[in-house]
């Protein structure tokens, strides 16, 4: 017994002199310090070399971002503002952009210039620009997803116009930490349902799966041109559809996440709206909260908030005569009504009834429309109808053949929604104004 | 002449330079061993005063099988052979009472000043014998047994015919009486020595529970234990360690619980052990351990009664030694020294909660300063971006390697607990407070180490505190900076290695013949307190790996009220209106 | 035969996790992207298929073994080929271990120097590695075994913390069509999938170890039924988070499934916690293979005493690992031979035996 322990005390001992010898040849150890972390990467297209690379990184400058960086809260003629706004200072944050030849090599090209090694170990945003995703983005994801160093939960989002300028707009206005801001603004996409958060493991296994196609968020830069001067339009005008950068919005961060990049086969083939978003992510089980408004049928100039739910999960059915695909889409939900004109009296048994109904054709019509574009027009199955299609098959080789990609536009479906509302908010009777108001519906 | 002489020499040295005598600084001089055993000591003549050393000098640590083989009736002999042994006239502790029986018979006793209580002596010996009259008694060999049965008025009288035994008598504290024409020695128990008083345990404090731990008096120790052991196979057995010191332990154990084999091994150990001095139970514990080259101890020592008693009635045994206030107890697996003996005061989910904390603080103690190692300096994709934003930013300034970082506060951390414990009383604690406080606290700000570190160690250290083991915490003090390295080295796997490595080294090691991580390998009968305590009345057998000869501690239902109806009772749902 | 070499016992508990825990370790490698990679979307019950097929193979060892009680296969050959053919079987088996060690660790150390460390030095993760192992290996099999038991609950908690953090990544739909490349296919592959268990024979070489053949038949059963079932599950759940053709791209499967933990913005990225059931898992399989090896060579030789040759296997471990030049030559070739053919050695022996003991009507006494 002793003899074994003394080995053991030996061997430790040994590790231990081993250790502090080797330690400098390891070359895996490094410093925290030692590295700057990567928090968004932008890939545009070059024009001297194969990709352009856009990074930011922090400047772990003590004190986070506001206080120091813009001058003292001076604003950016302040202090030093103006002067490092042109090193490419964003708010606690370094942006450069260098051309390479691939990904990785730019982070050592940056390495020329900047003191601590470029790690991609922390990055959370992977923004690629509207013309290099229509090129296709397969080689790029390979190289984030074979290099081993890259952390694999980044968000992916496809910008309108160049992946460099809208990093250059990302700036923290809130609080101190970029990071924080970055990991905070993608998870929006649960509480509004304007954008779909997809991350780059998820977009891979779509695109690479045979089953469907993939998708991913859509993002722009809002230059605040679009709240227009001018008189009053006389009669209200609801509408529901932007896409980035169209939002008619004054002050706050220049960038904005709106909308759904489609894709096929690693390559960019569309945009959906900011609504068809929306009923995209119903149909695909990602609807988390949000609301949706739809115009008063009895009232036209006045909108009904509603706030909706799923009753059950989407049930997609999908029958196969010969060689055509009957897809069944059912979707049902219920909704509570967060406001609505008064007057309308909406919470009325039958009147209920009727909003329902309502609802429902506005939604089912927005939806068909939105799913027979992605069909007929970008020839891609983002919903995953696919998954669905292949228990109809046996084994793999008799899907390969069928080829789903080529044959999911010639597809039939059908979509058949219910809407019922279920609640009408704190106010459970609303009257019109006037003398014997309530007495109508008492 | 001569007078000048020395005049003019004083006069001379006076005005001559004078080379001060220097004074000759002493060494030890080399002792030519003859005999080549060191036992024999040159100062101890070979006569008959040399009987214990000298037989213990031959390599035999039994007393009685040395020494002069019977007691001489002459008192003169007697007393020459008292006088060497002890080394009269240098010994002054000794002292010999020489006094004459009715006028007519000599006699004296023997005892050691400050060992034995004087006033019993004077009163229940010496003045009973001395009233006797002549004609009371007859001289010659049996007059020693009439004065132990009708005249000694002391509870505690032994007949002894070895002279060896007398010697050993005397060293413990009785009184040797001796008798002209008798040839033996009555051995009176007058002992008396000055001792600690029971107080509450130091190192095992717990909250509920008994408040008394032991002391350093070995019967005290064992009266503690019978107190609250009431049971007539509570055997102790005194067995005497190192030759020249000549020290009691106690085996304490339920004879008709625990496996004889256990026992016999036990004293197996301490009587083959041929150290000339053991003192306390720590150099015992060591003699005795199987595993002399582990970190991890393989006995559990402790200094309460109560859990003594638990552990020989689970069938352990106890060895508790003469000065020392701690019981060793054997054989032990590794989760009885994640025990604390509050655990049996508890309800078992309280103390489930607390065997869970410190598995916790086992687990901080030893690896959360590798961890930390490893993630920042391998595995940096682990922590979350703000906080190693936070981080870098907080050691932006520091110019040292973490691990250096590490070891620099590790390194001062045990300065400050070793400093504790040297400091005197109150001043020692302040000084640890302090010290940690001031000397973080500055290290911070000098940029020396990062703020995140002063939380590593300082968890770190609660952790080690948390271990309710003491040697087990050393152990795993150590162990922390072998995870240290091997994290600086190699990162998670490094750690992991050295984990898997230590397993198999605590896997392979054995207490007393129980595999030392028993109960969860090699798996046994389904314990009810080994790691998790369930609840008292659930914990019907004694633990399998100890093999007992009685296996059960309860009957199958220990609880019998709850299959009883009591006298007023009612059924529930029933109406009980 | 006469053997001195002291093994120590050990019961079912710790037969069964041996078992488990050397069928299982290869899931954290290459097995799962393999498996899907040959049979598609049916690799989840394919294995369940092999699991089987090697179960029939162990009952026909266990027949071995109950016709010669208290012996174990060294012996089992001799008495049943004769000294000098018996013993070339046993050295076969040995040799063909040493072999499935070092291509074991060459997968391992790729995968770690792909995965965790690529700046490291392969020299310092494999002789780290051997370094443990040996030592384990010299500590005796009791200690292996009891080592493997108390990991064996670490091991097993890290497969579920592992599927359950990823459980939002699940789809059933990616688990069809069903049939994966049709059922001949699946059988077939399955069928030769069956060396994959053939860790389960190392009990039949500690028959003696475990006291007697219907402790061998308990462990050996139990432990093949435990983690057939857990690989299906495992695979399983890997189709459903990655489909059929992207679960076959990655190097290691459950690495890359760690990889896309997303719990919350706090619980993300936590892959390097399952390192340490990874090395843990993989340092006892080897250590047990290792244990094996050199036991068989003991056995055969009548050496006494196992650890003067640690360092010699270890160092011929080490040379045979670092003999294939590129991870696909160690993937497609070395892996194919260890996983898919190499039960012709290890069952074929096994059944000539049985056969030739059938035939001669050769039969162990009471030992």
């Amino acid at each position: 017994m002793s003899v074994k322990m003394a080995k053991v005390l030996a061997l430790l001992a040994m590790a231990a002199v081993l250790s502090s010898i080797f330690t400098g040849c390891l070359s895996d150890a490094l410093e925290v310090d030692d590295e700057a972390f990567v928090l968004v990467l932008g890939i545009d297209e070059a024009v001297g070399n194969a990709v352009r690379v856009t990074i930011q990184y922090p400047t772990y400058k003590r004190g986070g971002s506001g206080s120091g960086i813009l001058g003292g809260g001076g604003g950016d003629e302040g202090g030093g503002g103006v002067s490092r706004r042109e090193f490419g200072e964003v708010d606690g944050t370094i942006v450069t952009t260098i051309e390479g030849p691939t990904i990785v090599e730019a982070m050592d090209f940056f390495n020329t210039s900047i003191s601590r090694r470029i790690s991609l170990a922390h990055i959370k945003l992977l923004v690629v620009s509207e013309s290099v995703a229509k090129q296709g983005i397969r080689d790029y994801i390979d190289q984030m997803v074979r290099f081993m160093e890259t952390s694999r939960i980044v968000q992916l989002v496809v910008c309108k116009g160049k992946a460099e300028d809208f990093i250059r707009e990302n700036v923290t206005l809130t609080g101190e930490s970029p990071s924080k801001n970055m990991e905070l603004m993608i998870l929006q996409s649960e509480n509004i349902g304007l954008f779909p958060r997809v991350t780059l493991p998820q977009f891979e296994r779509d695109s690479k799966s045979p089953l469907r196609s993939s998708y991913t968020a859509y993002a722009g830069i809002n230059d605040f041109q679009n709240l227009a001067d001018g008189p009053a339009a006389s009669e209200k005008v609801f509408k529901w559809r932007y896409f980035p950068g169209e939002l008619p919005r004054q002050g706050g961060v220049k960038r904005e996440f709106l909308g759904t990049a489609v894709f096929r086969d690693y390559r960019m083939v569309g945009v959906l709206d900011s609504l068809e978003t929306t009923f995209f992510l119903l149909v695909s089980r990602k609807f988390q909260k949000g609301f949706l408004s739809v115009e008063d049928m009895d009232a036209p100039g006045h909108a009904i908030l509603l706030r909706l739910y799923y009753e059950d999960s989407p049930k997609i059915g999908v029958k196969f005569q010969g060689d055509k695909a009957f897809i069944d889409l059912k979707l049902k939900l219920s909704a509570d009504i967060g406001a609505m004109r008064g007057e309308s009296n909406y919470e009325r048994i039958d009147k209920l009834e009727k909003l329902s109904r309502h609802i429902e054709s506005v939604i089912e019509e927005g939806m068909k429309k939105m799913i027979e574009k992605v069909q007929k027009e970008f020839k891609a199955d983002i919903f995953g109808f696919g998954q669905k299609a292949a228990g109809n098959f046996l084994t793999i080789q008799e899907w390969e053949k069928y080829d789903w990609d080529s044959r999911f536009p010639e597809a039939e479906i059908n979509v058949d929604v219910t809407v019922d509302v279920r609640r009408t908010g704190l106010i459970f009777k609303s009257h019109p104004l006037g003398i014997n108001a309530t007495q109508e519906n008492r | 002449m001569k007078k000048k002489d020395n005049f003019l020499a004083a006069f001379f040295k006076k005005l001559a330079y004078k080379k001060k005598p220097k004074a000759k600084s002493f060494y030890i001089p080399e002792i030519n061993e003859h005999s080549g055993n060191a036992g024999a000591g040159p100062q101890d003549p070979a006569g008959g005063g040399g009987a214990k050393k000298e037989g213990k000098g031959q390599g035999k640590r039994s007393q009685k099988a040395s020494g002069a083989a019977a007691v001489s009736t002459d008192i003169n002999e007697n007393l020459e052979f008292i006088s060497q042994s002890f080394n009269l006239p240098e010994n002054a502790d000794i002292i010999i009472r020489q006094f004459t029986i009715a006028g007519e018979v000599r006699a004296f006793m023997a005892y050691i000043d400050g060992l034995v209580n004087k006033q019993l002596v004077s009163i229940s010996i010496l003045r009973p014998v001395l009233s006797l009259k002549s004609g009371d008694f007859e001289r010659g060999k049996k007059l020693i047994d009439f004065i132990i049965n009708n005249v000694i008025e002391i509870s505690g009288v032994k007949k002894s015919a070895n002279p060896s035994d007398a010697i050993y008598g005397i060293l413990a504290g009785k009184t040797a009486l001796y008798v002209d024409g008798c040839d033996s020695y009555a051995l009176c128990e007058t002992q008396m020595f000055e001792k600690r008083a029971v107080e509450t345990p130091r190192v095992e404090n717990i909250v509920r529970g008994p408040q008394e731990g032991f002391t350093e008096d070995l019967k005290t120790n064992v009266a503690l234990l019978r107190r609250i052991f009431r049971n007539k196979n509570l055997v102790s057995e005194y067995l005497n360690v190192g030759y020249r010191n000549n020290i009691q332990c106690a085996v304490v154990y339920v004879k008709d619980i625990i496996n004889p084999a256990i026992v016999k091994e036990i004293k197996r150990r301490i009587n083959s052990i041929d150290v000339d001095a053991v003192i306390g139970d720590g150099v015992l514990g060591q003699l005795i351990e199987d595993e002399a080259w582990s970190l991890v101890p393989t006995m559990l020592t402790t200094e309460r009664p109560d859990r003594t008693a638990y552990c020989i009635a689970e069938g352990r045994a106890a060895i508790i030694m003469e000065g020392s206030p701690f019981a060793i107890i054997v054989p032990v697996t590794l989760f009885s020294l994640l025990h604390s003996p509050e655990d049996f005061f508890l309800k078992w989910p309280f103390a489930i909660l607390l065997r869970f904390i410190r598995l916790l603080s086992l687990f901080l103690a030893a690896l959360l300063p590798a961890l930390y190692i490893a993630i920042t300096t391998f595995h940096r994709e682990m922590i979350p971006t703000d906080l190693l934003i936070s981080i870098i930013k907080a050691k932006e300034n520091v110019p040292f390697p973490t691990v250096l970082e590490i070891l620099l506060m590790e390194v001062s951390f045990e300065l400050i607990r070793e400093a504790g414990v040297r400091m005197p009383g109150i001043v020692g604690q302040t000084l640890g407070i302090i010290g940690a406080l001031i000397l973080g606290q500055a290290a911070v700000q000098a940029n020396v180490v990062s703020p995140v570190l002063i939380i590593i160690i300082a968890a770190t250290g609660l952790g080690n505190f948390a271990i309710p083991n003491f040697d087990l915490a050393f152990a795993v003090r150590i162990l922390r900076f072998i995870f240290i390295f091997a994290s600086a080295v190699l990162g998670f796997y490094g750690i992991t290695l050295v984990l898997v490595a230590l397993t198999g080294a605590i896997a392979s090691m054995k207490s007393f013949g129980v595999p030392f991580l028993s109960t969860a390998a090699p798996r046994v009968r389904k314990s009810f307190d080994s790691f998790i305590m369930w609840p008292i009345w659930k914990q019907e057998m004694r633990p399998d790996v100890l093999n007992p000869l009685d296996t059960r501690k309860q009957a199958p239902i220990s609880r019998k009220w709850t299959k009883e109806d009591p006298d007023s009772g009612y059924r529930k749902g029933e109406d009980d209106a | 035969m006469r053997t001195t070499l002291k093994e120590g016992k050990f019961g079912v508990n710790e037969g069964v996790s041996l078992v488990i825990t050397g069928i299982i370790t290869k899931l954290f490698y290459s097995s799962a992207s393999m498996l899907v990679n040959s049979m598609g979307t049916a690799a989840w019950y394919g294995t369940i298929v092999s699991c089987l097929t090697t179960l029939v193979f162990f009952l026909l060892t266990c027949l071995l073994l109950k016709r010669f009680p208290g012996k174990d296969l060294t012996e089992i050959f001799v008495e049943t080929f004769g000294g000098v053919f018996g013993r070339l079987a046993s050295l076969l088996y040995s040799a063909f271990i040493v072999y499935y060690v070092a291509m074991n660790l060459r997968e391992f150390t790729d995968i770690i120097k792909t995965y965790i460390f690529p700046f490291t030095p392969v020299s310092v993760i494999l002789v780290s590695f051997l370094i443990v192992a040996s030592l384990l290996v010299s500590l005796g099999l009791e200690v292996i075994a009891r080592v493997s038991l108390v990991y064996l609950y670490f091991i097993l908690g890290g497969f579920v913390l592992l599927l359950a953090l990823t459980s939002s990544d699940y789809n059933p739909d990616l688990i069809k069509p069903y049939l994966g490349y049709g059922l001949g296919n699946t059988l077939r592959v399955s069928f030769f999938r069956s060396s994959a268990y053939s860790e389960v024979l190392a009990v039949a070489f500690f028959a003696k170890s475990l006291q007697g053949y219907q402790n061998v038949k308990k462990a050996g059963i139990t432990g093949l039924l435990i983690s057939g079932g857990l690989a299906s599950v495992v695979t399983l759940l890997y189709l459903m988070a990655f489909g059929y053709v992207e679960g076959r791209e990655p190097l290691s499967g459950l690495f890359q499934l760690s990889r896309i933990i997303y719990l919350s913005r706090f619980i993300q990225r936590v892959e390097p916690v399952f390192i340490f059931v990874w090395v843990v898992s993989s340092v006892i399989t080897v250590s047990i293979a290792f244990y094996v090896s050199l036991s068989i060579y003991c056995k055969v030789f009548n050496i006494s005493n196992h650890r003067p040759l640690i360092f010699l296997f270890s160092y011929l471990m080490l040379a045979v690992s670092i003999l294939p030049k590129n991870i696909s030559e160690v993937l497609d070739i070395h892996m194919i031979v260890v996983r898919q053919y190499s039960f012709v050695l290890s069952y074929g022996l096994i059944i000539v035996a049985l056969i030739v003991s059938l035939v001669f009507k050769r039969k162990g006494g009471k030992a």
